[in-house]
């Protein structure tokens, strides 16, 4: 192939007129008078027009290469790839089709395999992490506990209890006093638990305690954590290749709807903990509607905070926010107590 | 294989005449990409990206940046991307694996992560200037890379010390700090050997703060808080469940005040731009029609699953280009650049990982 056109040697902007001549991948540049570089390898085309060389030089042709001629640069996989490129309304489609089914397919994937990949997990790793986030945690949320010994012992000997009836892992529940997190309980990945005072001294009665303690024997059996950290993950994954990182819009929304997603999911498991939960306490002799009253006492202390609305429309809402990690308070206890 | 091709000039362009200049000419800045032809190349990245468990994202950016800065004029010259898929693939590569090592060792030694992040606010800048020298020494124009020379310091000064001099001020200094943001964002950009200038005037940088943040800030704030004070006094009935809009406000307000901020900065910065005594510049880019298109490009592309972001990202590219003029006022033939090494795209590689950008 010979094109005229202009020619810029290596970092330099000094436009030259001059003639290529490409052959076989290596292109041959003459001015007017010389021969200015011969059978240089070439690096690659740009525009249809912008012919980048191995020794640094740039050729730019008076008109663009055309695309049968393009590919001719290009070696059969670059080929193959540049065919797929090349706009068509049956190939878009085509392509717009097999993009969405395969996203489908993944997300399908992902969240079915998401079990298979929790179950080869180990639960030393697991239980590790959950052991480092609480040391983490206590750094900055938890303080000695205020409770007396024997208030503790008393619930813990029951927990325990639960823990036998039901065959389940051995694990450690914590204590603690908790300006940031008020009247709650978490489980740590694989444990421990942490039942904070607030939540002993707001539900008072030991039943409402250990159903509390229940749901979360819930999660670690479950291994909640570890199934939202998996999915969300892949979920992510997926969202960062599909919408990319080009616009750092685009990718903030893609964030708010994958914590749309996690927000979603960790309700699903909410629901999962608090139903598992009626039949740990049912196999330990406890009462299931026990837990019921505990989520009624914590609604209505959540009611109580919120000062917008009234306490009553507070307390039997049953709409959960989209970004709620639990179902509302009215929903679990309408679910609870439904045969 | 072989044919002849005779020279013809670009058309509906204006050309630039070789050689010294002697009245300065305006140079239209021109996005000739189209969203059926770029539509192709994204869709192909992305479901060989997924293919190949994101291997292939790497090849994909190249594809993409060469097709974006290609597609993009000055006068009848376009620019150039000159990073191979290999290069921005080890760069990931490593990235992710400081990343993955990173993770792990705060996952089991979570004591240690008040000392990771120590590390990191000094280990940023540096991530940072890598970042912007690999991506401009990637850029050409007629045959002349672009460099960054911005030193460590500087970049720890801007991007560690500012943000949070700027929140401690409540607001006061952040046009100052903006304006100085700006001309040093544009003073440690090089085309070949030849740096950029840029001396933009404070008050400006205020006038836009107050147009542009205080002003919408203050009417959006009002629009929350009037019903809300009207039903905390028993005027209306409007409040019930209301307050749990109030942070989907705050954030509305904050985006809309930042990207109208940005873009009245973007244009005071590239108002006062000049590249040595050849090149000025001019941006109009009007902030309310940049945000209109930057939401509606949002809405389409989430409404379509993603499939209209190849139309979305012209789009944006188009209006830029079109809103931004260069004036020639010497001899573009003159510049050269000189020989560095900048193979390594790890600091570009990681910044885009962690998420933090260095945009104008």
């Amino acid at each position: 192939m010979k094109a005229s056109g202009v020619f810029y040697r290596k970092h330099s902007s000094k436009e030259e007129e001059g003639e290529i001549t490409i052959n076989k991948n290596a292109a041959t540049i003459c001015s007017a008078q010389d021969i200015i570089c011969r059978d240089v390898g070439i690096v690659s085309i740009q525009g249809s027009k912008n012919i980048y060389l191995e020794n640094g030089f740039m050729f730019t042709l008076s008109v663009a290469i055309s695309s049968e001629d393009e590919v001719f640069f290009l070696d059969k996989y670059q080929q193959k790839i540049r065919w797929l490129e090349k706009f068509s309304v049956t190939r878009a489609l085509v392509l717009s089709a097999v993009l969405l089914t395969g996203i489908f397919v993944l997300r399908f994937v992902i969240t079915n395999s998401v079990t298979a990949i929790v179950a080869m997990f180990p639960y030393k790793w697991e239980e590790q992490i959950g052991k480092n986030t609480y040391t983490s945690f206590s750094t900055f949320a938890f303080d000695e506990s205020n409770l007396p010994n024997e208030r503790i012992g008393e619930i813990l000997t029951q927990a325990n209890a639960i823990i036998a009836a039901n065959g389940l892992r051995d694990t450690e529940i914590y204590f603690h006093e908790s300006n940031l997190v008020g009247p709650n309980a978490l489980a740590f990945p694989g444990g421990p638990i942490v039942v904070t005072d607030d939540l002993v001294n707001l539900l008072e009665s030991d039943d409402l305690i250990l159903a509390v303690i229940a749901h979360e024997l819930a999660h670690i059996e479950m291994r909640h954590s570890l199934n939202q950290i998996i999915e969300v993950v892949g979920v992510a994954a997926l969202a960062s290749v599909l919408l990319g990182s080009t616009d750092s819009l685009i990718e903030e929304a893609s964030l708010v709807a994958v914590n749309l997603f996690a927000s979603a999911n960790s309700r699903n498991f909410e629901k999962e903990a608090d139903l598992v939960a009626l039949t740990y306490l049912e196999k330990a002799n406890l009462e299931p509607d026990t837990f019921a009253n505990a989520i009624r006492k914590l609604t209505q202390y959540t009611c109580e905070m919120r000062t917008s609305d009234s306490i009553d429309d507070c307390f039997d809402d049953t709409k959960t926010g989209w970004f709620s990690t639990h179902p509302s308070g009215a929903a679990r206890i309408q679910y609870l107590t439904s045969d | 294989m072989s044919q002849r091709i005779e020279p013809t000039l670009r058309k509906n362009k204006e050309t630039q005449p070789e050689g010294p200049i002697n009245r300065p000419q305006s140079s239209a800045v021109t996005f000739e990409g189209t969203a059926s032809e770029y539509f192709g190349i994204w869709i192909v990245n992305v479901i060989l990206s997924i293919i190949t468990i994101g291997i292939y994202s790497a090849w994909a950016k190249v594809k993409r940046e060469t097709y974006f800065k290609s597609n993009l004029f000055i006068g009848k010259y376009n620019f150039g991307y000159h990073a191979t898929g290999f290069q921005i693939f080890k760069g990931r590569l490593i990235a992710f694996l400081v990343l993955i090592v990173i993770n792990i060792a705060t996952t089991f030694l979570p004591l240690i992560s008040p000392l990771i992040v120590l590390v990191f606010v000094f280990w940023a800048p540096m991530l940072i200037n890598n970042s912007m020298r690999f991506s401009a020494r990637m850029t050409s124009y007629r045959n002349v890379r672009f460099n960054w020379s911005g030193t460590y310091w500087q970049s720890f000064w801007f991007f560690m010390i500012a943000p949070i001099i700027s929140i401690v001020s409540l607001g006061i200094l952040t046009p100052l700090i903006s304006k100085s943001y700006y001309a040093y964002f544009a003073r440690s950009h090089s085309y070949g050997t030849s740096q950029f200038s840029c001396e933009p005037r404070t008050r400006d940088y205020y006038f836009a703060y107050v147009v542009g943040v205080v002003v919408p800030v203050l009417i959006i704030v009002s629009m929350i808080a009037a019903p809300f004070a009207a039903y905390k006094f028993g005027y209306s009935k409007f409040g019930n469940g209301f307050e749990q809009f109030i942070p989907l406000g705050i954030i509305f307000t904050l985006f809309f005040a930042a990207s109208v901020y940005k873009t009245l900065c973007r244009n005071l910065m590239m108002r006062s731009l000049q590249l040595s005594d050849v090149a000025q510049f001019d941006s109009s880019i009007h902030p309310f029609a940049y945000l209109w298109i930057r939401v509606t490009n949002i809405v389409a592309s989430i409404f379509t699953l993603g499939l209209l972001i190849p139309w979305a990202s012209i789009r944006d590219h188009k209006y830029l280009s079109d809103c931004s003029k260069v004036l020639l006022m010497g001899d573009i033939n003159k510049f050269i650049d000189k020989e560095t090494n900048t193979k390594s795209s790890f600091g570009e590689e990681f910044a885009e990982l962690e998420g933090f950008e260095v945009t104008i």
